[in-house]
């Protein structure tokens, strides 16, 4: 095909998604001249380009719709919902014709009669908005010089494999100078390894694109799909300019749409239901996108009905996904995330839209297979939130470097949760045969790496471990090694097709030593776990909310301690909750302490009972020094604290919340600690 | 005519064809791979391409040989992939005459039949030509092993 006619359909494209999120707009903005103008400039412009080529049919239907549009401008008529989707018809027709165009190199056989009778026909004046003067046409802006060139996909990549292979050069060639080189050689690597970096840095940006040109085809979309389902829906866009990797931006389209799709079909009511909940008779659904460290955090918030957490634990039972005790001791923050298992599905509708049981699960092992995450939020009858978080470049992933039984293995830095030492405070308990890590008061299964990969006895686990906890959506795990090394940033290699068949390993690397290290998948690791986990469910017992399992600031803790009232901590000032028996509280100079580890722990009780069963203890700190709080009951945790009403707010409460129309007393945990430490001396600790 | 290399293991002469053939290694650090089917020895990093490196001897189901400080990799290509046949020493470069292979006598090893292309007759004595695709398709090697 001749680089001309490849390169008017390159543009021609760019300016057919331009075309429609335009009309869109207008279809929401009706007297917006000013859109009508670029609309009218934007079919124009690819009309003179398609007789420059000799395009016949493309130039007949744009001039039809141009025509139509002219008509619109000059007489001041205001453009109907009618005329807009005729116009969007007749672009549709255009990117069919271009397709072909693209295939064949030349345009398809056929008229678009259809079309253009469609278009005269709905351009006859509906209403003639007063005589406003004719809008006259702005000049075009001068043309400047270019400032930006097209570049074929596979120079860039190519360019970006090479520039990998120059970082793993220099990376060895540090590595086998280090410390024996004269002064001047050192200056040159030194130089050397700075061009590298920013070279690397330079292409990089090169992949990057905003993200927003995965969104253009939304707003088409959400507007069909609102007509469809008779719905007013408001898409809002923010943060689309956010850069990422175009190779992410590829992964992560298609789950965008099928999460739109959701929140359009399931999470916005009609507009009647709508009013009859006191809301607008508009839904709005945004998308946002934003960058954090390395990652970029997309956002997609609905304020429809919500997630009915009944639903979800009704259809969870009928499905056979989880038994009812197990249910029963779900948070609500766990029972949503059943959302994402595979086969799961409410199924009380389905319709063409959505809601056939595929899909979310999808939407969660497509981010995850980048290293990714979703998450789910969602408050009964006030809206969901879904939130995915993606390295923001799949070339160079930073890792963490793990010893086992000699060997080195790489594990990607996303997965990593924190790393432990068992021993204090982290006892290995074993329910059964199964070891599992006692941390922050929750059970977390343990697997040793060498047990894994087959290398070595595997159970040896007395003693202490460096157990590294790894985060995989849903599934928490500690992984036992022999030690940690450095973290470092790698380039990923694909395994040879007989190496992929076990599936434990996601690709290999070469590290700054020049030699070859397997990189782990955490993915397949938490599948193992998951497996062994199944077998032995029954047995563990009921988990308790693990405060660091929820990174986020602002979350809360609630519970019940005597009376009605519940109270809440900020999860923030929490280290841990803990299990105790009514025993370990003990009254020293006639204030309750918990005897903790060998030490004696200040204990606040508010008006909690000290004894009858099991108690759970939870141990906020503050400035190097701890204080328990004694609670009858841990009822959940959130992810947000709602609006804090700080006229209640006095000595030990930081205000109230309101949650589920239930008043919660936020408990100010920095005040009981400073008034425990200063009527006790400082918990001793003794050999643990 | 084709060219062919001629690799030894053992006592054992074999050949590849040198279309094939990217590079001759001696001694190099391997990564091994847990998990992985038997014959395959572990990666190498050959001027940062990583490289899958194939145990001849285990592949052809040869015995196992104590000390190896000699040993060769031959460096083949195969699917956009590269591998390394481990030997223990790597000959000259034969030219075959298509004409004069032999079918396969019926002498030959019967485990070597799924990886052998022919079977070409020197003076010294018979060299089995190695189907290098074969050669690299283990799923049969590792239903045997297991």
């Amino acid at each position: 095909m001749d680089e001309l006619l490849r390169e008017f359909i390159a543009e021609t494209n760019e300016h057919l998604a331009v075309l429609e999120r335009d009309l869109v707009a207008l279809d929401r903005a009706p007297d917006d001249s000013g859109l009508v103008d670029d609309i009218f400039r934007n079919i124009h412009s690819i009309k003179g380009t398609c007789s420059f080529l000799g395009l016949k049919r493309l130039e007949s239907l744009l001039h039809a719709a141009e025509n139509a549009l002219g008509k619109l401008r000059d007489e001041a008529l205001l453009p109907a919902s009618a005329a807009t989707s005729t116009l969007l018809g007749a672009c549709d027709r255009a990117k069919i014709i271009v397709a072909t165009l693209a295939e064949d190199g030349r345009e398809p056989e056929g008229a678009d009669g259809d079309i253009v009778a469609r278009l005269e026909l709905a351009m006859r004046p509906l209403a003639v908005a007063g005589s406003a003067p004719m809008p006259v046409l702005p000049e075009p802006a001068a043309q400047s010089a270019p400032i930006a060139i097209r570049v074929n996909l596979d120079t860039i990549e190519r360019l970006m494999a090479e520039t990998s292979e120059l970082v793993l050069a220099r990376n060895q060639l540090m590595q086998t100078l280090h410390g024996r080189t004269d002064p001047e050689a050192a200056l040159a690597l030194q130089r050397l390894s700075q061009v590298t970096s920013d070279l690397q840095e330079s292409v990089m940006k090169t992949r990057m694109q905003p993200i927003g040109q995965g969104w253009t085809k939304l707003p088409r979309m959400v507007r069909d799909l609102a007509r469809d389902l008779g719905k007013k829906i408001e898409l809002k866009l923010e943060g689309g300019e956010t850069e990422l990797d175009r190779q992410v931006l590829e992964l992560v389209k298609d789950p965008f749409t099928h999460l739109m799709r959701n929140a359009a079909d399931h999470g916005i009511e009609t507009p009647s239901q709508r009013r009859r909940a006191g809301k607008p008779e508009t839904g709005a659904v945004m998308l946002s996108a934003c960058h954090e460290g390395s990652a970029i955090v997309i956002t997609l918030a609905d304020d429809g009905h919500g997630i009915d957490p009944e639903r979800i634990r009704a259809a969870v039972r009928r499905g056979g996904f989880a038994g009812n005790a197990e249910l029963e001791a779900m948070s609500e923050h766990q029972v949503l995330q059943f959302i994402f298992h595979p086969g799961f599905t409410t199924a009380d509708r389905v319709t063409n839209v959505s809601g056939r049981g595929v899909g979310l699960d999808v939407v969660r092992s497509n981010a995850e297979k980048i290293g990714g995450a979703v998450e789910v939020a969602s408050r009964l009858g006030r809206g969901t939130r879904f939130t995915i978080k993606i390295p923001l470049t799949l070339a160079i992933v930073p890792a963490l470097l793990l010893d086992c039984s000699g060997q080195r293995f790489a594990i990607p830095q996303t997965a990593v949760a924190e790393l432990v030492r068992s021993g204090f405070g982290h006892r290995i308990e074993w329910v059964d045969d199964a070891p599992m890590l006692r941390l922050r008061g929750s059970l977390l299964p343990l697997v040793g790496l060498s047990e894994v990969l087959q290398l070595g006895d595997g159970r040896k686990i007395e003693g202490e471990r460096l157990i590294v906890v790894i985060g995989y959506g849903m599934h928490r795990f500690g992984l036992m090694v022999d030690g940690v090394d450095d973290a470092e940033k790698i380039v990923v290699k694909s395994l040879a097709p007989m190496l992929r068949g076990n599936r434990i390993f996601a690709g290999s690397t070469i590290l700054g030593d020049g030699s070859v290290a397997l990189i782990l998948d955490p993915g397949a690791l938490a599948a193992r776990v998951a497996a062994a986990e199944s077998v032995e469910s029954a047995h563990v017992p009921k988990p308790l909310p693990n405060p660091a399992a929820r990174g986020r600031g602002d979350g809360l803790l609630l519970f019940r301690a005597g009376g009605d009232t519940l109270k809440a901590l900020r999860l923030a000032a929490l280290l841990r909750i803990e299990e105790i028996a009514p025993e370990q509280i003990e009254q020293i100079d006639g204030k309750p302490v918990l005897l903790y580890h060998g030490a004696a722990l200040p204990l606040h009780l508010f008006d909690a009972v000290p004894d009858g069963e099991r108690r759970f203890v939870m141990i906020a700190a503050h400035d190097d020094r701890m204080c328990g709080f004694l609670a009858d009951a841990v009822i959940d945790t959130m992810d947000d604290m709602p609006a804090l009403d700080r006229s209640v707010a006095g000595a030990g409460m930081l205000g109230a919340v309101t949650i589920a129309g239930r008043p919660v007393e936020i408990v100010d945990a920095a005040y009981y600690v400073k008034a425990a430490s200063t009527r006790l001396p400082a918990p001793k600790r003794s050999a643990a | 005519m084709s060219d062919y290399a001629a690799i030894r293991v053992g006592s054992w002469d074999f050949a590849v064809p040198v279309m094939q053939v990217r590079d001759v290694l001696r001694r190099n650090q391997l990564t091994p791979v847990p998990l992985a089917p038997r014959a395959v020895a572990g990666l190498l990093n050959l001027r940062g391409r990583i490289v899958t490196a194939i145990d001849l001897r285990v592949r052809l189901r040869l015995p196992p040989q104590e000390a190896r400080s000699d040993a060769a990799y031959v460096v083949i290509e195969s699917g956009s992939e590269y591998y390394a046949l481990i030997v223990d020493s790597v000959g000259d470069v034969l030219p075959i005459d298509e004409r004069r292979l032999g079918a396969e006598p019926l002498a030959l090893d019967p485990r070597w039949r799924a990886v052998a292309s022919a079977v070409y007759t020197m003076d010294t004595g018979p060299i089995v030509l190695l189907d290098i695709e074969r050669l690299l398709d283990l799923a049969p090697a590792r239903r045997a092993a297991s």
